[in-house]
Protein backbone atom coordinates (compact mmCIF):
# COMPACT_ATOMS: atom_id res chain seq x y z
CA UNK A 1 0.00 0.00 0.00
CA UNK A 2 2.84 2.21 1.11
CA UNK A 3 4.68 1.17 -2.26
CA UNK A 4 1.70 2.35 -4.45
CA UNK A 5 1.45 5.66 -2.16
CA UNK A 6 4.93 6.54 -3.10
CA UNK A 7 5.11 5.79 -6.67
CA UNK A 8 1.66 7.45 -7.02
CA UNK A 9 3.65 10.41 -5.77
CA UNK A 10 6.60 10.21 -7.88
CA UNK A 11 4.42 10.43 -10.68
CA UNK A 12 2.35 13.35 -9.67
CA UNK A 13 5.61 14.97 -9.37
CA UNK A 14 6.76 13.86 -13.00
CA UNK A 15 3.57 15.03 -14.32
CA UNK A 16 4.21 18.64 -12.81
CA UNK A 17 7.71 18.81 -13.58
CA UNK A 18 6.33 18.43 -17.28
CA UNK A 19 3.96 20.81 -17.30
CA UNK A 20 6.75 22.71 -15.91
CA UNK A 21 8.74 21.84 -18.58
CA UNK A 22 5.81 22.54 -20.94
CA UNK A 23 4.96 25.72 -19.65
CA UNK A 24 8.86 27.29 -20.05
CA UNK A 25 9.06 26.18 -23.76
CA UNK A 26 5.77 27.71 -24.31
CA UNK A 27 7.17 31.07 -22.64
CA UNK A 28 10.54 30.76 -25.05
CA UNK A 29 8.46 30.57 -27.63
CA UNK A 30 6.33 33.35 -27.29
CA UNK A 31 9.15 35.32 -26.72
CA UNK A 32 10.69 34.35 -29.82
CA UNK A 33 8.01 35.14 -31.63
CA UNK A 34 7.29 38.58 -30.29
CA UNK A 35 11.86 38.95 -30.27
CA UNK A 36 13.54 40.78 -33.18
CA UNK A 37 14.88 37.64 -35.27
CA UNK A 38 18.62 38.65 -36.52
CA UNK A 39 20.84 35.92 -39.53
CA UNK A 40 24.48 36.25 -39.54
CA UNK A 41 27.50 35.62 -41.28
CA UNK A 42 30.94 36.12 -39.68
CA UNK A 43 34.38 35.21 -40.64
CA UNK A 44 36.22 33.90 -36.96
CA UNK A 45 39.51 33.88 -36.62
CA UNK A 46 40.40 32.54 -32.89
CA UNK A 47 42.93 30.07 -31.33
CA UNK A 48 42.17 26.90 -32.99
CA UNK A 49 42.24 28.73 -36.79
CA UNK A 50 39.70 30.59 -38.82
CA UNK A 51 35.91 29.67 -39.95
CA UNK A 52 33.12 30.83 -41.06
CA UNK A 53 29.66 30.79 -38.30
CA UNK A 54 26.18 31.20 -39.72
CA UNK A 55 24.09 31.86 -36.86
CA UNK A 56 20.45 33.17 -35.85
CA UNK A 57 19.99 35.22 -33.14
CA UNK A 58 17.05 37.30 -30.73
CA UNK A 59 17.15 40.49 -29.23
CA UNK A 60 15.08 40.51 -26.11
CA UNK A 61 15.63 44.59 -24.33
CA UNK A 62 19.08 45.24 -24.10
CA UNK A 63 20.15 41.47 -24.62
CA UNK A 64 20.94 39.36 -27.64
CA UNK A 65 20.80 35.63 -27.68
CA UNK A 66 22.11 33.64 -30.85
CA UNK A 67 23.78 30.38 -32.12
CA UNK A 68 24.56 28.53 -35.32
CA UNK A 69 26.63 26.49 -36.82
CA UNK A 70 30.35 26.86 -37.58
CA UNK A 71 32.36 25.70 -40.92
CA UNK A 72 36.15 25.25 -39.78
CA UNK A 73 38.87 26.27 -42.45
CA UNK A 74 41.19 23.74 -43.29
CA UNK A 75 44.80 25.61 -43.85
CA UNK A 76 48.27 23.17 -44.95
CA UNK A 77 50.25 26.27 -43.89
CA UNK A 78 51.59 27.42 -40.50
CA UNK A 79 51.44 31.45 -40.01
CA UNK A 80 54.80 30.14 -37.60
CA UNK A 81 57.29 28.32 -37.26
CA UNK A 82 57.15 27.63 -33.17
CA UNK A 83 56.65 23.74 -33.59
CA UNK A 84 53.09 24.76 -31.23
CA UNK A 85 50.96 21.65 -30.99
CA UNK A 86 47.05 22.87 -30.69
CA UNK A 87 47.29 27.02 -31.56
CA UNK A 88 46.20 27.53 -35.51
CA UNK A 89 46.43 23.58 -35.92
CA UNK A 90 42.42 22.44 -36.24
CA UNK A 91 42.62 20.45 -39.24
CA UNK A 92 39.36 18.15 -39.96
CA UNK A 93 40.61 14.63 -41.49
CA UNK A 94 36.41 13.91 -41.56
CA UNK A 95 33.54 15.78 -42.75
CA UNK A 96 32.05 15.85 -39.67
CA UNK A 97 35.18 17.27 -37.93
CA UNK A 98 34.38 20.53 -40.50
CA UNK A 99 31.45 21.26 -38.75
CA UNK A 100 31.12 23.09 -35.26
CA UNK A 101 28.25 24.64 -33.24
CA UNK A 102 28.19 28.57 -31.80
CA UNK A 103 26.07 29.62 -29.26
CA UNK A 104 26.78 33.62 -27.57
CA UNK A 105 25.63 36.39 -25.71
CA UNK A 106 25.62 39.86 -26.26
CA UNK A 107 24.75 42.86 -23.79
CA UNK A 108 24.19 46.00 -25.44
CA UNK A 109 25.39 48.99 -23.37
CA UNK A 110 25.97 53.09 -23.22
CA UNK A 111 22.28 52.91 -24.79
CA UNK A 112 22.76 56.76 -25.74
CA UNK A 113 24.67 56.38 -28.33
CA UNK A 114 22.87 56.46 -31.70
CA UNK A 115 24.14 54.69 -34.50
CA UNK A 116 27.02 52.86 -32.90
CA UNK A 117 25.71 49.91 -30.57
CA UNK A 118 28.82 48.74 -28.28
CA UNK A 119 28.14 45.51 -26.34
CA UNK A 120 29.74 43.22 -24.02
CA UNK A 121 29.55 39.42 -24.73
CA UNK A 122 30.00 36.16 -23.66
CA UNK A 123 30.80 33.19 -26.55
CA UNK A 124 31.26 29.99 -26.78
CA UNK A 125 32.18 27.52 -29.88
CA UNK A 126 32.30 23.70 -29.69
CA UNK A 127 33.80 21.53 -32.59
CA UNK A 128 35.64 18.31 -32.41
CA UNK A 129 38.19 17.91 -34.45
CA UNK A 130 41.87 16.92 -35.63
CA UNK A 131 44.99 18.52 -35.62
CA UNK A 132 47.85 18.69 -37.99
CA UNK A 133 50.92 20.53 -37.62
CA UNK A 134 54.57 20.61 -39.59
CA UNK A 135 57.20 20.52 -37.63
CA UNK A 136 60.86 20.82 -38.06
CA UNK A 137 63.02 18.68 -34.76
CA UNK A 138 66.67 19.31 -34.37
CA UNK A 139 68.06 15.46 -34.97
CA UNK A 140 72.08 16.78 -34.67
CA UNK A 141 74.88 18.65 -36.42
CA UNK A 142 76.34 18.27 -39.87
CA UNK A 143 80.21 17.61 -40.28
CA UNK A 144 80.40 21.76 -41.12
CA UNK A 145 79.00 22.04 -37.18
CA UNK A 146 75.63 23.35 -38.12
CA UNK A 147 72.38 21.92 -36.64
CA UNK A 148 70.33 19.66 -39.17
CA UNK A 149 66.59 19.15 -38.99
CA UNK A 150 63.98 16.50 -39.75
CA UNK A 151 60.24 17.54 -40.64
CA UNK A 152 57.35 15.31 -39.76
CA UNK A 153 53.86 16.40 -40.35
CA UNK A 154 52.02 14.34 -37.88
CA UNK A 155 47.92 14.20 -37.21
CA UNK A 156 46.76 13.70 -33.85
CA UNK A 157 43.31 13.47 -32.59
CA UNK A 158 40.33 14.11 -32.83
CA UNK A 159 39.97 16.28 -29.86
CA UNK A 160 36.71 17.67 -28.15
CA UNK A 161 37.25 21.77 -28.28
CA UNK A 162 35.61 24.23 -26.24
CA UNK A 163 35.87 28.15 -26.78
CA UNK A 164 35.00 30.38 -24.09
CA UNK A 165 35.79 34.18 -24.35
CA UNK A 166 34.46 37.25 -23.46
CA UNK A 167 35.03 40.92 -24.77
CA UNK A 168 33.56 43.68 -26.33
CA UNK A 169 32.32 44.42 -29.46
CA UNK A 170 29.91 46.80 -31.50
CA UNK A 171 27.24 46.67 -34.41
CA UNK A 172 26.11 49.64 -36.58
CA UNK A 173 23.66 49.92 -39.14
CA UNK A 174 24.62 49.72 -42.62
CA UNK A 175 21.63 50.63 -44.39
CA UNK A 176 18.13 49.16 -44.66
CA UNK A 177 17.77 46.17 -42.59
CA UNK A 178 21.68 45.18 -42.83
CA UNK A 179 24.46 45.61 -39.99
CA UNK A 180 28.30 45.33 -39.27
CA UNK A 181 28.86 43.54 -36.25
CA UNK A 182 32.67 43.09 -34.39
CA UNK A 183 33.85 41.21 -32.23
CA UNK A 184 37.32 40.90 -29.77
CA UNK A 185 37.84 39.59 -26.87
CA UNK A 186 39.78 36.97 -24.36
CA UNK A 187 39.06 33.70 -22.96
CA UNK A 188 40.14 29.99 -22.66
CA UNK A 189 40.01 26.74 -24.86
CA UNK A 190 40.02 23.69 -23.57
CA UNK A 191 40.63 20.74 -25.65
CA UNK A 192 39.13 17.19 -24.11
CA UNK A 193 40.52 14.26 -25.94
CA UNK A 194 42.29 11.14 -25.82
CA UNK A 195 45.83 10.69 -26.91
CA UNK A 196 49.07 8.52 -27.22
CA UNK A 197 51.95 9.12 -24.58
CA UNK A 198 54.76 7.21 -24.47
CA UNK A 199 55.41 7.55 -27.94
CA UNK A 200 59.41 6.82 -27.69
CA UNK A 201 58.69 3.95 -26.20
CA UNK A 202 57.49 0.25 -28.12
CA UNK A 203 54.03 0.60 -26.54
CA UNK A 204 52.39 3.91 -26.34
CA UNK A 205 49.41 4.21 -24.63
CA UNK A 206 45.99 6.37 -24.95
CA UNK A 207 44.87 8.49 -22.11
CA UNK A 208 42.19 10.98 -21.65
CA UNK A 209 43.30 14.18 -21.05
CA UNK A 210 41.81 17.96 -20.54
CA UNK A 211 44.41 20.76 -21.60
CA UNK A 212 43.31 24.86 -21.01
CA UNK A 213 44.77 26.87 -22.97
CA UNK A 214 44.62 30.79 -23.39
CA UNK A 215 42.84 32.27 -26.59
CA UNK A 216 41.24 34.96 -28.39
CA UNK A 217 38.47 35.86 -31.06
CA UNK A 218 38.12 38.47 -33.75
CA UNK A 219 34.96 38.35 -35.33
CA UNK A 220 33.76 40.29 -38.48
CA UNK A 221 30.00 39.43 -39.87
CA UNK A 222 27.04 40.89 -41.62
CA UNK A 223 23.67 40.65 -39.84
CA UNK A 224 20.32 41.02 -41.46
CA UNK A 225 17.47 41.95 -38.61
CA UNK A 226 14.14 40.65 -39.69
CA UNK A 227 12.24 43.30 -37.56
CA UNK A 228 10.88 46.14 -40.00
CA UNK A 229 11.59 48.61 -36.94
CA UNK A 230 15.16 48.01 -36.80
CA UNK A 231 15.88 51.57 -35.99
CA UNK A 232 14.89 50.77 -32.37
CA UNK A 233 17.01 47.95 -32.10
CA UNK B 1 41.88 75.85 -51.28
CA UNK B 2 40.65 77.86 -48.36
CA UNK B 3 37.67 76.07 -48.42
CA UNK B 4 39.84 73.05 -47.90
CA UNK B 5 41.36 74.56 -44.68
CA UNK B 6 37.96 75.41 -43.75
CA UNK B 7 37.13 71.76 -43.38
CA UNK B 8 38.13 69.95 -40.22
CA UNK B 9 40.89 68.29 -39.74
CA UNK B 10 41.39 64.49 -38.73
CA UNK B 11 43.43 62.54 -36.76
CA UNK B 12 44.10 59.11 -37.06
CA UNK B 13 46.07 55.80 -34.96
CA UNK B 14 45.52 52.65 -37.60
CA UNK B 15 47.03 49.31 -37.12
CA UNK B 16 47.60 47.98 -40.91
CA UNK B 17 48.88 44.53 -41.92
CA UNK B 18 49.87 44.63 -45.52
CA UNK B 19 52.10 42.74 -47.53
CA UNK B 20 55.49 43.64 -46.26
CA UNK B 21 54.27 42.87 -42.41
CA UNK B 22 52.80 44.96 -39.83
CA UNK B 23 52.99 48.38 -38.83
CA UNK B 24 51.44 51.38 -36.92
CA UNK B 25 49.74 54.19 -39.03
CA UNK B 26 49.91 58.20 -37.53
CA UNK B 27 47.25 60.11 -40.12
CA UNK B 28 46.33 63.59 -40.46
CA UNK B 29 43.60 64.28 -43.04
CA UNK B 30 41.18 66.52 -44.35
CA UNK B 31 37.34 66.06 -45.94
CA UNK B 32 36.21 68.27 -48.99
CA UNK B 33 32.62 67.17 -49.97
CA UNK B 34 32.80 63.49 -50.58
CA UNK B 35 36.69 63.62 -50.93
CA UNK B 36 39.27 62.74 -47.91
CA UNK B 37 42.77 62.90 -48.41
CA UNK B 38 45.52 62.20 -45.96
CA UNK B 39 48.83 61.26 -45.24
CA UNK B 40 51.60 60.54 -42.63
CA UNK B 41 53.86 58.64 -40.54
CA UNK B 42 53.94 55.13 -40.93
CA UNK B 43 56.04 52.69 -37.88
CA UNK B 44 56.89 49.34 -39.00
CA UNK B 45 56.84 46.74 -36.79
CA UNK B 46 59.32 43.39 -36.48
CA UNK B 47 57.82 40.12 -36.35
CA UNK B 48 59.21 37.89 -33.84
CA UNK B 49 58.29 34.72 -35.76
CA UNK B 50 57.76 33.58 -39.34
CA UNK B 51 56.01 31.28 -41.44
CA UNK B 52 57.22 28.14 -43.05
CA UNK B 53 56.51 29.03 -46.56
CA UNK B 54 60.09 30.39 -46.92
CA UNK B 55 58.82 33.97 -48.81
CA UNK B 56 60.90 36.03 -49.77
CA UNK B 57 59.37 39.22 -49.65
CA UNK B 58 55.86 38.59 -48.08
CA UNK B 59 55.31 39.57 -44.33
CA UNK B 60 59.31 38.99 -43.77
CA UNK B 61 59.87 43.47 -43.55
CA UNK B 62 62.63 43.47 -40.59
CA UNK B 63 64.12 46.70 -40.03
CA UNK B 64 67.45 46.70 -38.16
CA UNK B 65 68.30 50.15 -37.86
CA UNK B 66 66.17 53.19 -36.24
CA UNK B 67 65.18 54.54 -40.03
CA UNK B 68 64.00 51.19 -40.87
CA UNK B 69 61.11 51.59 -38.73
CA UNK B 70 59.62 54.35 -40.49
CA UNK B 71 57.53 55.03 -43.49
CA UNK B 72 55.31 57.00 -45.23
CA UNK B 73 51.59 57.00 -46.31
CA UNK B 74 49.24 59.10 -48.23
CA UNK B 75 45.30 58.21 -48.96
CA UNK B 76 42.67 58.99 -50.61
CA UNK B 77 38.74 57.98 -49.99
CA UNK B 78 36.14 58.58 -52.12
CA UNK B 79 32.76 58.17 -50.11
CA UNK B 80 29.69 56.86 -51.69
CA UNK B 81 25.82 56.03 -50.81
CA UNK B 82 25.90 59.22 -49.30
CA UNK B 83 22.27 58.36 -48.19
CA UNK B 84 23.49 56.47 -44.97
CA UNK B 85 24.85 58.79 -42.40
CA UNK B 86 25.87 56.79 -39.67
CA UNK B 87 27.52 54.47 -42.05
CA UNK B 88 29.57 55.79 -44.79
CA UNK B 89 31.51 53.64 -46.91
CA UNK B 90 33.95 54.84 -49.43
CA UNK B 91 36.43 53.13 -51.98
CA UNK B 92 39.91 54.23 -51.24
CA UNK B 93 43.69 54.06 -52.72
CA UNK B 94 46.47 53.61 -50.48
CA UNK B 95 50.54 54.10 -51.07
CA UNK B 96 52.98 53.37 -48.58
CA UNK B 97 56.83 53.86 -48.74
CA UNK B 98 59.24 52.11 -46.67
CA UNK B 99 62.70 51.64 -47.00
CA UNK B 100 63.93 48.48 -45.12
CA UNK B 101 65.74 45.08 -45.08
CA UNK B 102 63.61 41.70 -45.30
CA UNK B 103 64.64 38.67 -42.67
CA UNK B 104 64.13 35.26 -44.59
CA UNK B 105 64.10 32.61 -41.61
CA UNK B 106 63.34 29.09 -43.61
CA UNK B 107 64.36 25.53 -43.18
CA UNK B 108 65.60 24.76 -46.80
CA UNK B 109 66.56 20.86 -47.91
CA UNK B 110 70.42 20.18 -47.67
CA UNK B 111 70.95 19.06 -50.66
CA UNK B 112 74.63 17.79 -49.51
CA UNK B 113 73.94 15.81 -46.37
CA UNK B 114 71.47 13.28 -45.66
CA UNK B 115 70.89 11.05 -42.50
CA UNK B 116 69.63 7.38 -43.33
CA UNK B 117 68.30 8.00 -45.97
CA UNK B 118 66.26 10.83 -44.48
CA UNK B 119 65.58 14.16 -46.24
CA UNK B 120 67.07 17.25 -43.91
CA UNK B 121 66.64 20.69 -43.22
CA UNK B 122 69.31 23.33 -42.54
CA UNK B 123 68.00 26.62 -41.02
CA UNK B 124 68.80 29.31 -42.81
CA UNK B 125 68.13 32.86 -40.94
CA UNK B 126 69.38 36.01 -43.66
CA UNK B 127 69.20 39.69 -43.51
CA UNK B 128 68.53 40.43 -47.04
CA UNK B 129 68.43 44.37 -48.37
CA UNK B 130 67.72 46.98 -47.01
CA UNK B 131 65.03 47.61 -50.40
CA UNK B 132 62.84 50.72 -50.63
CA UNK B 133 59.31 49.49 -50.71
CA UNK B 134 56.03 50.95 -52.70
CA UNK B 135 52.64 49.31 -51.45
CA UNK B 136 49.96 50.33 -53.49
CA UNK B 137 46.41 49.67 -52.80
CA UNK B 138 42.97 50.21 -53.71
CA UNK B 139 39.16 48.86 -52.11
CA UNK B 140 36.79 49.44 -49.78
CA UNK B 141 36.10 50.49 -46.24
CA UNK B 142 33.97 52.58 -44.03
CA UNK B 143 33.70 55.09 -40.94
CA UNK B 144 31.56 55.06 -38.46
CA UNK B 145 30.58 57.96 -35.70
CA UNK B 146 31.60 56.16 -31.98
CA UNK B 147 30.71 58.86 -29.88
CA UNK B 148 30.81 62.77 -30.27
CA UNK B 149 34.48 63.34 -32.02
CA UNK B 150 35.67 60.31 -32.11
CA UNK B 151 34.94 57.49 -35.32
CA UNK B 152 35.77 54.01 -36.20
CA UNK B 153 37.62 53.43 -39.64
CA UNK B 154 38.30 50.35 -41.58
CA UNK B 155 39.55 49.61 -44.94
CA UNK B 156 40.15 46.22 -47.02
CA UNK B 157 41.64 46.26 -50.29
CA UNK B 158 43.97 44.15 -52.63
CA UNK B 159 47.30 45.68 -54.71
CA UNK B 160 50.89 45.48 -55.91
CA UNK B 161 53.96 46.47 -53.64
CA UNK B 162 57.31 46.89 -55.55
CA UNK B 163 59.97 45.98 -53.77
CA UNK B 164 63.44 48.25 -55.71
CA UNK B 165 66.91 47.62 -54.81
CA UNK B 166 70.13 46.35 -55.19
CA UNK B 167 70.92 42.61 -54.26
CA UNK B 168 73.41 39.65 -54.31
CA UNK B 169 72.89 37.57 -57.85
CA UNK B 170 75.48 34.75 -58.95
CA UNK B 171 76.33 33.92 -55.66
CA UNK B 172 76.82 30.21 -56.74
CA UNK B 173 80.04 30.61 -59.01
CA UNK B 174 81.53 32.89 -56.14
CA UNK B 175 81.82 35.94 -58.30
CA UNK B 176 79.12 38.09 -56.23
CA UNK B 177 77.94 40.90 -58.02
CA UNK B 178 75.70 44.00 -56.82
CA UNK B 179 72.36 44.26 -59.37
CA UNK B 180 69.63 46.72 -59.25
CA UNK B 181 65.96 45.47 -59.82
CA UNK B 182 62.52 45.38 -59.22
CA UNK B 183 60.61 42.88 -57.43
CA UNK B 184 56.33 42.88 -57.75
CA UNK B 185 54.33 41.16 -55.26
CA UNK B 186 50.59 41.08 -55.08
CA UNK B 187 49.28 41.86 -51.90
CA UNK B 188 46.34 43.05 -49.87
CA UNK B 189 45.83 45.87 -47.39
CA UNK B 190 43.51 45.41 -43.98
CA UNK B 191 43.94 48.69 -41.86
CA UNK B 192 41.49 49.60 -38.42
CA UNK B 193 41.89 52.23 -36.61
CA UNK B 194 40.71 55.69 -34.81
CA UNK B 195 40.06 59.04 -35.92
CA UNK B 196 39.52 62.05 -34.32
CA UNK B 197 37.45 64.83 -35.69
CA UNK B 198 39.28 67.99 -34.59
CA UNK B 199 36.70 71.18 -34.43
CA UNK B 200 34.10 71.41 -36.88
CA UNK B 201 30.94 68.88 -36.97
CA UNK B 202 30.18 67.64 -39.95
CA UNK B 203 27.05 68.60 -41.81
CA UNK B 204 26.27 65.34 -43.46
CA UNK B 205 26.99 63.32 -40.43
CA UNK B 206 23.85 62.48 -38.08
CA UNK B 207 24.37 64.02 -34.58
Amino acid sequence: MEKKKINQSKQYKSLQMKKITAIFILCLLVSLVNAQVNVMSFFNYDFTGTNVLIDVSGNFKNSEIGGGIRFNINYLKHDDNQNRYYYKRMFGTETYQLFGANLFYHRYILQKWDSFKPFLFYDMELAYSAIRRIIYIQKGYTDLGDPYYFQYVPENGPFFWCEQTVGIGFKVKMFNNFYFVQKVGIGTTLIIGKDKIGLQTADPIEKSFVTPTLGYIIQTGILYSFNKKSDKK
Amino acid sequence: MFSILRQPLDLGGTFSTICSGHNMLFNVSKTYKNNEIGGGLRININRTHFDIQNNVFYHVLNATKPIHYFGLDFFYHRYIFKKEKAFRPFIFYDCQFTYAPTRNKSYLISLDYRYGGNVCYLLSDVIWGPYFWVEQNIGIGFKVKIYKNLYLMEKIGLGVSMIIGDDVIAKQDRNFMFKPYVAAEYGYLIQTGLIYRFHGKEKNQSK
